[in-house]
């Protein structure tokens, strides 16, 4: 492969590492603005304690919770569909697998710091490795989350081994930093088949490894006894969730960035319509778990449960149970079902929707559990602090900020897959389909056949 | 730079992996130690344990061959 | 080794939350701000818990019920510790270690009787209450879990005393404040092992039940039943 003429082709994506323009600096002031206030936030909580938080008793986990649950959800997008889309060689994955992994990455380490903010002493974490009792499910948690995000960088990384060669060979800025990071990569036929050998081992270790994450943390609400929590499905059904919300925030984040590096060209319409396809089939299947989950207990009907059943159908937690069937049911199902919707201002708006019903979902979950206990005590209440706002506020200010830095750093698209994309994969695509067709002996045969009719 | 220094960065990275691996395996160790001397949930401590364990050697270790390999190749005659 | 147990009888007691109100003087219970109590942080070990239902299962008739820590041979709340800041004792006590905690709150949020409290803060307390603070048991930093103990600083009280009287430890010479201060006598406290103990005896009775017993937490405080 010749370096050179690929310079020209895809120039477009290599623009946003070395062109700036203004309003990115602004929205960055912004963002650390916003990220800034969190800090404050937090360091506020720090000096005064968790008292500085809206929670109280018996609703003693809350927002930290929540978005712990729903940072860790989004993660999934990332390495979990790009890795699920490689496995399954679909083509139209190539502008998308990176994008899709650098959100895990970010997301993940975000997410990965709220149980730590949610603690009532920081100061005293290491006790979780003097002391750490194994069978909480709170190490299991510890030890997944690490895993995942190790597995995600490193799967993130390796696939981006030729692109940052290119941009060392390009030369001009920061030329140091990509050359350690190449790692001599030059293309070279042994270190590609190095390299896609790699690929294909994380490929197959990720999609263990990340849904064992989001199933752990269904655990830490599966393994106790309280009603609406201890439940069985716990563990798929948030799998599917985190698939759900994190193909949605993908979708999102997609749409943002074409628009401002103007990827028009890389990103069409049909990459979304697809992915808007899969989080129709992904929305159906939540849609799926959730009536599970809320017959059994309906049908059932064991006071305690009931008592969290009905404060979320009819008590206080109604308009947020009801605005998430909308926003995670209706809505979506609505918009992707429709051939004359599912264009890309309706995916946007499917999406949103999507995101916004997730954490919807993930409140609901938490907090009408812990308000209503078993024994009889008054309903608990919860309205959440400055603190907890802020906090929330800067956690996805600091996703925007690290996905803006990344993307002045490397390529948001896959060049070499592009690349690769449009030299062999049409070659091999036709020669595959042809393979499925009946008549055709073997790959010899399917080749020669190819070979007569160009 | 000289590709000598560019090496030894490199390596130095690599060496973060092995060390969160190692770092990892250590303190598994330790967790499954301290639950034997408290008597209390050992089976579980150990068995969590060898699992993670295995997940983060097999991290680190793919790592490293993508390294090595990627340099091996650079000594070969083009 | 003894296993320690208690025995509330529904029928004798009259609600006059004195083993609250001794509870929260003996083991040095922070007293929150007006605020702070009407956001629900209030903090008790004892409490005086007011059952909705009258005459429904098995027979409840009265409709307040002294409630603390159930002591739990099998507790939730130590599974899910990830720093073991809270264990079983050999003698059925569920003791909570305070510089251990680093206050995740996982405890409390699976203890199905939802007995733990958490200190939010820390608030000044009235001058009268620090001047009468129990010696024998730590004042609490905030951002952690505390509970009921069974009053163990007595246990421990007791049992160098009778170390140094060169004997064992008799049956009364451990109880709990709330035990000590019920003016009807309505709390019975001892050896859950011991034969003989009045506790065992009561805890027998065809009166007897155990909150939520039917989670398998087995519970060591157990109730009577108020008669019919
Ligand atoms: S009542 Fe709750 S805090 Fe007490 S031992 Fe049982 S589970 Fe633990
Ligand atoms: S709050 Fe403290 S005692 Fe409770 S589970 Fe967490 S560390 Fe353990």
């Amino acid at each position: 492969m010749s370096y050179q003429n690929l310079r020209d082709e895809d120039e477009a994506l290599f623009r946003p590492i070395y062109e700036t323009d203004r309003s990115f600096y602004a929205v960055v002031i912004a963002l650390t603005a916003i990220f800034l206030f969190g800090l404050g936030c937090y360091i506020h909580q720090l000096i005064y304690g968790l008292g500085a938080t809206g929670m109280d008793e018996p609703v003693s986990w809350a927002f930290y919770i929540v978005d712990f649950v729903f940072f860790i959800g989004i993660s999934h997008a990332g390495t979990l569909i790009s890795a699920i889309l490689r496995l399954s060689k679909a083509e139209w994955r190539r502008p998308i697998t990176r994008m899709a992994e650098v959100i895990t990455g970010i997301v993940l380490a975000i997410g990965g710091l709220h149980p730590i903010i949610d603690l009532g002493r920081p100061d005293r974490i290491l006790h979780l490795f003097e002391r750490g009792r194994l069978q909480s499910p709170l190490l299991w948690d510890l030890t997944s989350v690490t895993a995942y995000f190790t597995a995600s960088t490193i799967y993130l990384y390796v696939p981006m081994i030729p692109d940052i060669a290119l941009l060392r060979d390009r030369g001009g800025k920061l030329k140091n930093l990509y050359r350690i990071l190449a790692w001599g990569y030059k293309g070279t036929p042994k270190q590609k088949h190095a390299l896609e050998r790699a690929i294909n081992i994380l490929m197959v270790m990720v999609i263990p490894i990340a849904i064992s994450v989001h199933t752990i943390i269904a655990w830490i609400f599966g393994m106790t006894l309280q009603p609406g929590w201890h439940s069985t499905i716990f563990g798929p059904y948030f799998v599917v969730g985190a698939i759900y919300s994190g193909i949605a925030a993908l979708v999102i984040v997609m749409l943002a960035f074409r628009k401002i590096y103007h990827f028009e060209d890389y990103l069409k319409e049909i990459h979304f319509q697809y992915l808007g396809t899969l989080l129709l089939v992904v929305a159906l299947l939540w849609t799926y778990f959730t009536f599970n989950e809320y017959l059994t207990t309906f049908y059932g009907h064991e006071p305690a449960e009931m008592r969290v059943f009905l404060y979320k159908f009819t008590g206080g937690y109604a308009p947020f149970f009801w605005a998430m069937v909308f926003c995670n049911f209706l809505l979506p199902v609505v918009i992707l079902s429709n051939k004359k919707l599912k264009k890309i201002p309706g995916i946007l708006i499917a999406s949103i929707g999507v995101v916004i019903g997730m954490w919807l979902e993930r409140l609901i979950i938490i907090i009408p559990t812990l308000a209503n206990p078993r024994l009889p005590y008054p309903t608990g209440m919860y309205i959440p602090s400055i603190t907890e706002i802020g906090i929330a506020g800067a956690a996805t200010s600091a996703f925007l900020l690290g996905f803006m830095g990344f993307s002045k750093l490397f390529p948001l698209i896959s060049i070499w897959e592009t690349k690769e994309g449009r030299e062999h994969s049409v070659h091999e695509v036709s020669m595959r389909l042809r393979e499925y067709l009946p008549g055709q002996l073997d790959k010899s045969g399917v080749e020669a056949s190819v070979k007569a009719e160009l | 730079m000289k590709d000598r220094t560019v090496y030894i960065i490199q390596l130095i990275t690599l060496s973060f992996n092995w060390l969160l691996a190692i770092s990892v395996t250590w303190w598994f160790v330790h967790l499954v130690v301290v639950s034997n001397q408290v008597k209390d949930t050992q089976t579980a401590s150990l068995w969590i344990s060898i699992l993670a364990i295995t997940v983060f050697w097999i991290l680190a270790g793919v790592l490293s061959y993508v390294f090595f390999s990627l340099h091996r190749r650079e000594k070969e005659p083009a | 080794m003894p296993k320690y147990g208690m025995v509330i009888d529904l029928d004798k007691c009259t609600s006059c939350q004195a083993c609250v109100t001794a509870c929260k003087v003996e083991n040095n219970v922070q007293i929150v701000s007006e605020d702070d109590a009407q956001n629900g942080r209030a903090m008790f070990w004892m409490k005086m818990l007011t059952m909705e239902f009258d005459g429904d299962y098995p027979n409840i008739r009265p409709k307040t019920l002294p409630r603390n820590c159930m002591q739990c041979d099998e507790p939730s709340c130590i599974k899910v510790c990830p720093v073991r800041a809270t264990y079983l004792r050999d003698d059925g006590i569920v003791a909570q270690i305070y510089p251990q905690c680093i206050g995740c709150r996982y405890c409390m949020a699976n203890c199905p009787y939802t007995v733990k409290v958490f200190n939010w803060d820390r608030q000044e307390q009235p001058a009268e209450v620090e001047r009468t603070y129990n010696p024998d048991v730590s004042v609490r930093p905030k951002g952690i879990v505390e509970k009921c103990t069974f009053c163990i600083h007595r246990l421990q009280t007791a049992s160098e005393k009778a170390k140094a009287e060169h004997r064992d430890l008799e049956p009364g010479d451990y109880v709990p404040a709330c035990v000590e201060v019920c003016p009807v006598d309505a709390i019975s406290f001892g050896d859950l092992d011991d034969r003989k103990s009045e506790v065992l005896k009561a805890s027998r009775d065809y009166r007897a039940f155990g909150l939520l017993e039917e989670l398998g937490t087995v519970p060591k405080v157990r109730y009577l039943n108020a008669k019919e």
